[in-house]
């Protein structure tokens, strides 16, 4: 279990990380959300005493990361992929790495294969793609089967292939019990993977809760409805209190109406009580992009205009 | 410390810029000495100190660049970000930073040994041949200017390391090793002179080591030992401020 209270970082006058407290239990994917500049990697940097923090704390099983003895065993982290030197070939960077902790030898090429880049470790880090990067990174935090598992923006440069195998790799580890916290800004990943949220702007805590509690607070659910005499649906929904739009935008599905303020139940019942023909009619709800997007507007550093066509 | 140590040591030697690097260290002063024995004019009268002396003498820039591969194998960690793993794979900072110290320090003992036997070996086996007499002896100071060396590129690779830990930047690091023997001692020592204290020379680290390399130092140098505690202190003291500073700063 991670534990992290009370977490403080400054870059000069600037607060990057602002009394900042969450926990990350085992047996879950915990997912670590915020715009850009929020404070993630200062955070997961600081988390493992690789930036000095000015107060607070963080625990790994109630130990602080510098108090153990062989980390590797322990916590697996991946900040950036790019963290290899560019003239050292793939098997070299992670025997240097499993040589500091004592991993034998053997299990280099375990993770090499487990990653799937056995045929290319002799090739020097430098002729590398972005995603070939992160499957070394990915086989440096499984060097020493770790119990918690820390990784900022893992897909970064994956392909659909290695996206989808991170997400599985990821949920294996929290089916085995194992303690994962991931950042990433692909958010329909997140949300295909992560159970828990933890969502930061500007430093400070924002939300932790899980996913679908998240989604619940901070999106719109409605119905959508479709039906050959829509108008007349719409116009009884009206009468019967609830509010309903119906979609004339351009690609919008014909002959259809989003209706809010009541239930999906009370819809159908309404509609065949008037015998109106129904071609669909499914509760919709915004993504945890929309949510994501709801719970962090006051918080974004930086923020873009709308693109008009 | 084991396994940082059998760490450190993987990876100096997986970078193949350190290979080469060491490679041509090695092989200057080797070709100097071959060189200088086969086409040099008297070679009968050659003498024991004056191939020691060549030898010394090349050798600088070997040392030279043995102190450039410590401070490159430190600073490029922060170049390419390795630090980062490396720090996460080992907490302690000075310990990851003394195992460094130390497998670069051997490297340069080793290395600038086996320079010093080669280069011996080889000058001596030609001078030979051409009748000159050579034999290695503690008399002439022959052993004092080739053991010398070795100390000089142990102490220089801890200037570099220091300078490294301070800076951490490749070029800066790299540039600072090469101007503060070529420029940097050289304007102090004109600020001397100027002010007309040309006692105080003897107190320039960089140059008492080189001076030392002769066979037989001059007597207004601080001498062997004294050079090299005096360098060797001022490396140490850099080591001890960059240590410091690493502990407080982000990695």
């Amino acid at each position: 279990m991670i534990e992290v209270r009370g977490l403080t970082k400054r870059f000069g006058r600037i607060v990057a990380v602002d009394d900042l407290s969450f926990d990350v239990v085992p047996g879950r994917v915990t997912g670590f959300l915020g715009p850009n500049g929020s404070g993630k990697s200062t955070t997961m940097r600081c988390m493992l005493g690789l930036d000095r923090y000015e107060r607070g704390s963080a625990t790994f099983d109630g130990k602080q990361y510098s108090a153990l003895a062989k980390p590797l065993h322990e916590v697996g982290s991946l900040l950036d992929a790019g963290y290899v030197h560019p003239g050292r070939t793939a098997r070299n960077h992670l025997r240097w790495l499993a040589a500091s902790n004592g991993i034998p030898r053997g299990r280099v090429e375990e993770v090499l294969q487990l990653v799937g880049l056995t045929d290319v470790a002799k090739r020097r880090v430098k002729g590398y793609s972005l995603g070939m990067r992160q499957r070394l990174g990915l086989a440096g935090v499984m060097l020493g089967d770790p119990h918690t598992v820390i990784l900022d923006e893992p897909a970064n440069g994956l392909d659909p292939e290695g996206i989808r195998w991170i997400r599985d790799i990821l949920v294996h580890f929290a089916q085995l019990g194992k303690t994962v916290l991931v950042s990433s800004h692909l958010l329909s990943e997140m949300a295909l993977m992560a159970q828990d949220l933890v969502v930061i702007g500007r430093g400070r805590l924002i939300e932790q809760c899980s996913v679908g509690d998240f989604i619940d607070r901070h999106s719109t659910k409605w119905v959508h409805v479709r039906s050959p005499q829509i108008d007349q649906l719409v116009a009884a929904i009206g009468s019967a209190g609830g509010k309903a739009r119906r979609l004339d935008e351009p690609g919008a599905a014909a002959n259809a109406a989003q209706v809010y303020d009541m239930p999906v139940e009370s819809v159908g019942e309404l509609a065949a009580s008037h015998q109106f023909v129904l071609h669909e009619l499914t509760v919709r709800t915004e993504s945890l992009e929309d949510a994501f997007l709801t719970a962090t507007a006051a918080e974004q550093e930086y923020r873009t205009q709308a693109v008009t066509p | 410390m084991i396994l940082n140590l059998r760490s450190e040591w993987l990876k100096l030697r997986t970078v193949r810029v350190h290979f080469v690097l060491l490679i041509l260290a090695v092989a200057f002063p080797v070709t100097v000495t071959v060189l200088v024995a086969i086409f040099g004019d008297d070679a009968e009268t050659v003498q024991n100190h004056e191939l020691a002396e060549l030898i010394s003498g090349t050798s600088v820039i070997s040392v030279m660049l043995f102190s450039a591969v410590a401070a490159i194998s430190l600073t490029s960690e922060f170049a390419h970000g390795t630090i980062r793993p490396t720090y996460a794979a080992t907490p302690n900072r000075v310990r990851v930073m003394i195992a460094k110290l130390l497998v670069n320090s051997v490297v340069a003992a080793v290395l600038s040994l086996a320079l010093v036997a080669i280069c011996w070996v080889a000058g001596a086996a030609i001078l030979e041949s051409r009748d000159a007499e050579i034999s290695l002896t503690m008399e002439d100071g022959s052993i004092g200017a080739l053991g010398g060396l070795v100390v000089l590129a142990v102490i220089l690779a801890w200037f570099a390391f220091g300078i490294g830990l301070i800076v951490r930047n490749s070029p800066a690091t790299v540039s600072i090793l090469l101007l503060w023997p070529l420029v940097a001692e050289g304007l102090i020592a004109v600020v001397f002179s100027l002010l007309g204290a040309d006692g105080l020379f003897k107190w320039l680290p960089y140059q008492n080591c080189l001076a030392a390399l002769a066979a037989n130092p001059d007597a207004d140098t601080l001498g062997r030992p004294g050079a090299w505690l005096w360098f060797g202190g001022i490396s140490a003291a850099l080591v001890v401020v960059g240590l410091a500073a690493n502990l407080k700063r982000d990695a």
